[in-house]
């Protein structure tokens, strides 16, 4: 699989030279703890007791809860979930660390959200090294140094993003098999997206095709009239029910909700899946560090990483896709074609406010 | 004007009127602190260009930034919305509830309870129920117009016709709960002198029955219109893929829609919501305290329904096409919403019921429930004794002008910003307490902005029932002895209790409704409805909101029925006695 991260990497020699880099920064680091240490953590999470996280996706990654309710069991210790929608998340974790006044022990983001909370906020502190925190991809582990997150992001998986169609509205011979194929004027007024010109879904969509193929596609697609929302769940929901003949992206996570309906089907391209990283952060000041680590730790495990892969997501472990089910392999293995670029999130989305008026 | 009074309070004795000031203006300070604290916060975030807690400098950038043609065309639009919601749902609220009151048409009572539905149903469902019946496409009416005449239907939810349609019903449904309990306790001796008088009904009505109810309806009428003024959730989901922008949607997408939210542009929106509206109140106020208009006076009054004859069945008819077509078509999709497999796919084998068990066995959902039950309960209950104490001192008591004006103004404040963005302006007042108040974080942050969020709608309903209650009953009362509160709990609380009732039931929908403030300021392990709302309908779980919507629409539409009937019976035992 080919995997290329970003518009600024171009040759072999800069990867090379990246990879190395973070196996010697991650070396000095020490991805892993000592077990001595890592015990201690343990420990000192049990008599903690409680931990809170902050879950900033709004509930839609049914991982979360999941983990959530498998560490209690496991551990014993009160997992208590708030669900809410990323900018609450993050201006409330803002708004605590200002006030003194610590809540959250840890939150889920994105690599855009931790890269604003860590740079322009400064209210997360790093998570430190965890036992299994080798076993998370090589590339992800790149990227993240790229962009100067790795400390203070655990990512847990990947959310590849596709194309949702009507079967009743698409047939087969006019299934789209490139993105490219979205600009064919019949599908003008029959396309329903992820809002662009918010973070989120669409914009990761638009970031990375943006860098891919151009102002021109977004221009070409904005005069395709899509119907725009940030209602992503309810938008998969419509093109069941006929509203729209397809949606993108469609982020794969959301599959698992529809999958059983006879009338859908998700495409993924032929360039490969715009993707995002997910994961979690801890802010400045906690009340629970140890159990949040823990938690961090417990993210990476065998029974939550195979539950991401059950849940469409591609995990971060690597080999943990290989106990899915064939049709979640297949579209998990789909090439991961590019994603946003954090520092640049303010720039391209007053772009994409520009084409998309 | 035929037959209407004005009462205006007699002056007290020194100590008394002393008392009575003290306790007002202990309550003007109380509001200040619940209202006036947040508020300032928003001012604050307006004239800072950071955000509470950060580095900034005194800045008009926000005012400056709104200060263009794009922001001023959106408040001007937002103003026209408002006016048209609330302007028809109060032709239709008053024409209804002029029916359900003061006629005899058959299920009087049960059509109020009906009228009231789309109150209960959260806003989300009802602008996604409208989506599937009236999308341009794909929507059910039009497919039946298709089916019936051919061609493409005529309806489109998501446009500026949808967008008026969907506040028309709450507004409808708002005012049409506010005026049918004063408009059923209307005295129709009133009608009858005008009618003695040589005038027909219909000018019976303009003259008489409107100015006696002016308190009711303009509170009615200036609550909707705010509410219409920052409508959200509608504008959002059908508004704005057509385009139309609202006030609450542009302060949304400033604050959840940017890379990093713009506080000084959303607060100063907020600080000229609060602005623009205020003015009004003052208006409403000073028209109000020119006299207070009276039905239930001391000399006997007599409610009896209008005797519609032949016209009866056709009103029946009338109702019930309402209630179908208003209420019945959004009720309708929930109600079946939380039995099909899947929302909107019909077909024999689409029903089930494990959307219910799945529910009911949701230990995040029973939770939410159970928090939202006792929040609702004690919520709704604190902010209906204290809308209570608010319409009494700022409508019958007499204390200083403007303690009662003070009192007034204060408590339509929550109510003049939009959602949105009070919703930061909490968690940023309770976090920035001194640090011996633990109040952030905990279930108590909830509590104390709930009451603060109802405050409005409960002291707005009080007001109106309390101006209708003439003085000169508690009057007579303490003439025959009876002391303060006895007069007010055997006198006026009898008179009030039902308009009180409703004041409480639509607190604690606005409580179970309430998103904003909840996801601010929900505590850990103490989630509440509409965040569970939010969760279920983030994973596009539709058919579980219908689900959590139809468990707490039943027994509020129970509640809501029984408040009618308690009434109804009362008016007739005191006619009859």
């Amino acid at each position: 699989m080919h995997v290329r991260f970003g518009g600024g990497l171009r040759s072999v020699g800069t990867v090379f030279l990246l990879v190395l880099s973070v196996c010697l920064v991650g070396g000095l680091a020490g991805w892993s703890a000592p077990a001595g240490d890592w015990a201690a953590v343990g420990e000192a999470a049990r008599r903690e007791g409680q931990l809170v996280l902050y879950d900033g996706h709004g509930g839609a990654i049914p991982t979360i809860q999941f983990a959530a309710e498998r560490f209690q069991r496991r551990y014993g210790i009160r997992v208590e979930v708030s669900v809410m929608r990323a900018s609450e998340a993050v201006e409330r974790v803002r708004i605590e660390q200002r006030a003194g006044r610590p809540v959250a022990d840890l939150v889920t983001v994105g690599s855009t959200t931790a890269w604003q909370m860590k740079n322009l906020d400064r209210t997360l502190q790093p998570i430190g090294s965890l036992p299994s925190g080798r076993k998370v991809s090589a590339q992800i582990r790149l990227q993240m140094e790229t962009w100067g997150i790795a400390d203070v992001m655990l990512t847990e998986a990947v959310q590849l993003y596709g194309i949702l169609i009507n079967t009743q509205l698409v047939p087969p011979q006019e299934e789209p098999r490139s993105w490219m194929d979205l600009l064919d004027s019949r599908w003008r007024g029959k396309l329903i997206t992820d809002d662009p010109r918010a973070p989120g879904g669409g914009f990761v969509f638009f970031a990375a095709t943006y860098k891919q193929l151009g102002r021109r596609y977004h221009e070409a697609l904005a005069a395709q009239r899509p119907f725009l929302t940030r209602a992503i769940a309810e938008a998969a929901n419509r093109v069941a029910r006929g509203e729209f003949a397809m949606m993108y992206p469609f982020a794969l996570g959301l599959y698992p909700r529809v999958r059983e309906l006879p009338n859908v089907k998700v495409l993924m391209p032929r360039e490969g899946a715009p993707y995002v990283f997910q994961g979690v952060s801890m802010p400045q000041t906690v009340r629970h560090p140890n159990a949040a680590r823990l938690f961090a730790e417990f993210l990476l495990s065998e029974e939550v990483q195979r539950q991401l892969a059950r849940d469409y997501l591609l995990p971060a472990v690597a080999g943990a896709t290989l106990q899915a089910p064939p049709e979640v392999r297949n579209l998990l293995r789909t090439r991961l074609w590019d994603t946003t670029d954090p520092p640049r999130a303010d720039e391209l989305l007053k772009t994409a406010a520009e084409i998309y008026r | 004007m035929v037959g209407t009074q004005v009462w205006r309070p007699a002056a007290p004795g020194v100590r008394t009127s002393l008392r009575r000031q003290g306790a007002a203006t202990l309550l003007l300070l109380g509001l200040g602190l619940l209202v006036v604290y947040p508020t300032a916060f928003l001012l604050y975030g307006s004239l800072y260009s950071a955000p509470p807690g950060d580095p900034g400098s005194l800045t008009a950038q926000g005012y400056r930034a709104l200060w263009s043609g794009e922001n001023l065309q959106i408040l001007l639009e937002t103003f026209g919305f408002a006016l048209a919601g609330s302007g028809a749902g109060l032709a239709l609220g008053l024409a209804l509830g002029w029916v359900v009151a003061r006629t005899d048409v058959p299920g009087a009572t049960l059509w109020e309870a009906v009228f009231t539905l789309p109150l209960f149903i959260p806003p989300v469902l009802m602008a996604a129920a409208w989506g599937m019946l009236a999308a341009p496409r794909a929507g059910l009416l039009n497919a039946a117009f298709r089916a019936l005449f051919g061609g493409e239907g005529p309806f489109n939810v998501y446009s500026v016709g949808g967008v008026v349609w969907y506040l028309v019903q709450y507004s409808t449904a708002f005012q049409l709960s506010v005026l049918t309990g004063p408009l059923r306790a209307f005295d129709a001796t009133l009608e009858d002198a005008g009618r003695v008088c040589g005038a027909s009904r219909w000018r019976t009505f303009w003259l008489v029955v409107l100015p006696v109810m002016y308190p009711v309806i303009s509170n009615a009428f200036l609550y909707s219109f705010v509410r219409g003024f920052e409508s959200f959730e509608g504008p959002l989901l059908l508004g704005l893929p057509a385009g139309i922008r609202m006030l609450a949607t542009q302060i949304y997408e400033v604050i959840h829609q940017r890379h990093r939210p713009d506080y000084p542009l959303a607060t100063a929106m907020g600080v000229v919501a609060l602005l623009l509206t205020a003015p009004l109140v003052w208006l409403q106020w000073q028209m109000q305290r020119r006299g207070v208009f009276v039905s239930i006076t001391g000399r006997g009054y007599a409610p009896k329904p209008v005797r519609l004859r032949r016209w009866r069945w056709v009103v029946f008819g009338g109702c019930l096409l309402y209630a179908l077509l208003v209420v019945g078509l959004p009720v309708g999709q929930l109600v079946l919403g939380s039995f099909l497999r899947f929302f909107g796919l019909y077909g024999a084998n689409a029903w089930t019921l494990q959307h219910y068990q799945r529910v009911l066995r949701d230990p995040f959902v029973l939770g939410a429930l159970r928090n939202t039950l006792l929040l609702g309960v004690v919520g709704a209950t604190l902010a209906m004794l204290l809308g209570a104490a608010v319409a009494y001192v700022s409508v019958r008591s007499r204390a200083a002008g403007w303690v009662r004006a003070g009192v007034n103004l204060l408590s339509w404040i929550p109510l003049l910003m939009p959602g949105v963005v009070l919703g930061v302006a909490f968690l940023w007042a309770y976090a920035f307490l001194p640090r011996s108040i633990s109040l952030y974080g905990t279930v108590w942050a909830l509590l104390f902005a709930y009451v603060t969020l109802c405050l409005p709608v409960a002291s707005r309903v009080n007001a109106g029932a309390f101006a209708q209650v003439s003085g000169e009953l508690e009057e007579c009362a303490r003439v025959c002895g009876a002391d303060g509160w006895r007069t007010f709990w055997s006198v006026v609380a009898r008179l009030v209790w039902p308009s009180v009732a409703v004041s409480w039931i639509l607190s604690f929908v606005l409580i179970v409704r309430e998103v904003s403030a909840s996801i601010m300021l929900a505590a850990p392990g103490a989630q509440v409805l509409s965040v569970s709302i939010v969760y279920l309908w983030g994973q596009g779980r539709l058919e579980e909101v219908c689900v959590v919507a139809v468990l707490v629409l039943v027994p509020i539409f129970l509640g809501r029925y029984l408040v009618g009937r308690l009434q109804r019976a009362e008016l007739r035992r005191g006619s009859a006695g």
